[in-house]
């Protein structure tokens, strides 16, 4: 899977995580750049991230996700070759 | 007992080269505190000595958390005011509380509800010499914090320098051997009232206060502010943990001496396995309304076993400026074990709500010559002497900590709507987190419309995460609707 692949699944996943149809988002984007990421979506989000993947994040990558782009690489690195 | 504003002036006195606050991973001494209060001293006794009650634009910068201090130790009232909080909501406070005068930063006022007050960052001032005010009237407002109003108008709580004096001699009576090498989580904005502990009880000791960043996600801040600054004592709100437990095995904090929940309910499932995040510290799960000044019912959660009703930990007995009872709806007291309203008196207790007669008849009574407030929450004593909290008599939730009425939210959701009928409801997920659902009758407004519409009017803590589109809402037999339902359904 490409980066850009991921980043195209993760922008579905946030659209309907955060019910924002026009959501767009690129590897520069923070919580900070998005209404409605806090933490509780934030939770979500990565709930539903894990689920698409079947993949599981430790506590030491989500905390170093300090953008969308960090996020992306993350699942790339945990996806099978 | 000395007066917080002693232990106050102490502190900034004889603690000058220690840290007092870490702000975005700078240091500020307690020196430079003292500066900024002074700076703001000045100008506070110059340009507003006709002024009681000054606005406070929130910000988390040293120059907030001195206009806070600078405004107590010169007898005035202080009333934050969050930026971020829709405009309608403070131009309200701003107009009930009668503010003519807000310290923080023009660039984050939005135009509105601004317009009307004058927004002013005093200068600072190495120098300025300020003598700071120690012989405040115990019955003067020291803050007014706006809670959830059920018809969208905000409830002023004015809290006095005599509440915080009482809730500071029963917090150190039981926190007693705080010293200044702690140092303290502050992770609430100062439109909630556990802030004042965060900041206050430090600072009253001599000890450091470590705020989070404004950006990034709260529950891991959280977490990185108390592994990375070894934070030694923490007052959270439940859910901030509830978000991290699926990573406990992971958390070791070996230097927490204190752990301190309070806002919502404590889940005893939660907390028996957050103890071993924390090998070192005491657990204590606190309770109490704004109205009652920050908290007044503590309990110890000891390690061999958790007292607990509904998975909810118990929230404990009276601290020591504290009496509470239970009643029935007709004001009788109620016998140990038997479930009631619990009602609060003791010198903590809010004078009453701010211009607002009609709920101070609702919400507060006198039994046996002694002013009590009810609470809303109904709870039991047990025989040893401990409360234990069961649910609300009303609509009333925490979300996040913060106190929301769900009908406040419904007369918003209504609002925008045009008037179709909806219902506001939290719901707890298999991960034991509580969300947000608002079931609305069809409407040609979508849910990304209806939640930007619902932005305008509510703060960011009372957004559902979830919106559910029904034809009618089932009703019960008293021909109520129904929302266990409701909530059934999901």
């Amino acid at each position: 899977m490409t980066p850009e692949e991921v980043l195209t699944h993760v922008t579905e996943i946030f659209k309907t995580v955060l019910k924002k149809e026009q959501l767009h988002l690129t590897p520069a984007t923070t919580a900070a750049d998005v209404d409605g990421w806090d933490s509780l979506t934030h939770v979500m989000l990565i709930d539903a991230v894990e689920n698409h993947y079947k993949i599981k994040f430790k506590l030491n990558e989500v905390i170093k996700f300090n953008n969308i782009g960090d996020l992306c690489a993350c699942i790339l690195k945990k996806l099978p070759a | 007992m000395v007066p917080f504003l002693h232990r106050l002036i102490h502190s900034l006195n004889n603690q000058k080269g220690e840290t007092a606050f870490v702000i975005n991973d700078k240091s500020y001494s307690y020196a430079t505190l003292q500066q900024a209060v002074r700076s703001t001293g000045i100008y506070l006794a110059e340009q507003t000595s006709n002024e009681q009650r000054i606005g406070v634009l929130l910000d988390n910068s040293i120059e907030t958390y001195a206009s806070v201090l600078a405004i107590l130790l010169s007898g005035k009232t202080y009333v934050p005011i969050h930026p971020g909080h829709p405009e309608n909501k403070n131009i309200q406070i701003i107009i009930q509380a009668g503010l003519k005068t807000v310290l923080g930063n023009k660039n984050q006022a939005e135009e509105g509800a601004f317009n009307l007050v004058t927004i002013v960052q005093p200068e600072f001032k190495a120098d300025a010499d300020y003598e700071f005010k120690t012989d405040t009237n115990d019955q003067t407002e020291a803050y007014i914090l706006f809670t959830s109003g059920t018809t969208g108008v905000p409830k002023g709580v004015p809290i006095t320098y005599e509440n915080i004096d009482a809730f500071l001699y029963a917090f150190f009576e039981i926190f007693n051997d705080l010293k200044p090498s702690d140092k303290f989580l502050q992770m609430f904005d100062l439109t909630f009232d556990l802030s004042v502990m965060s900041y206050l009880a430090p600072l009253c000791v001599g000890a450091s206060v470590y705020t989070l960043p404004n950006t990034g996600v709260k529950y891991l801040n959280i977490y990185t502010t108390l592994e990375d600054q070894n934070i030694t004592f923490a007052l959270m709100v439940p859910s901030m943990i509830q978000l991290l437990q699926p990573y406990f095995e992971e958390i070791n904090l070996p230097a927490m001496r204190y752990s301190l929940f309070c806002g919502e309910a404590l889940l005893q499932s939660t907390v028996t396995q957050w103890q071993k995040c924390i090998p070192n510290a005491q657990i204590w799960n606190v309770y109490g309304p704004t109205e009652a000044t920050i908290f007044c019912t503590a309990y110890h959660i000891a390690n061999n076993k958790v007292k607990a009703y509904n998975d909810m930990v118990c929230i404990g007995h009276e601290m020591i400026s504290t009496q509470c009872i239970i009643i029935d709806e007709n004001q009788n007291e109620m016998a140990d074990g038997e479930k009631g309203e619990l009602c609060i008196s003791g010198s903590q207790l809010t004078k009453g709500y701010l211009n607002n007669s009609e709920k101070n008849k609702e919400a507060f009574f006198e039994k046996d010559g002694i002013r009590f407030y009810k609470t809303g929450d109904i709870c039991f004593r047990d025989l040893d002497g401990d409360f234990s909290y069961c649910g609300r008599s009303d609509h009333q939730v925490k979300l996040q900590g913060f106190r929301v009425e769900l009908s406040e939210i419904e007369f918003y959701a209504k609002k925008c709507l045009q008037g179709v009928n909806t219902v506001a409801i939290v719901k707890t997920n298999d991960k034991k987190i509580d969300e947000l659902h608002l079931f609305t009758e069809p409407t040609g407004t979508t849910d990304e419309q209806l939640l930007d519409l619902l932005k305008t009017s509510l703060p960011a803590y009372m957004i559902p995460q979830f919106i559910h589109r029904v034809n009618s809402f089932p009703l019960n037999a008293n021909g109520k609707t129904d929302r266990k339902a409701l909530s059934a359904q999901l």
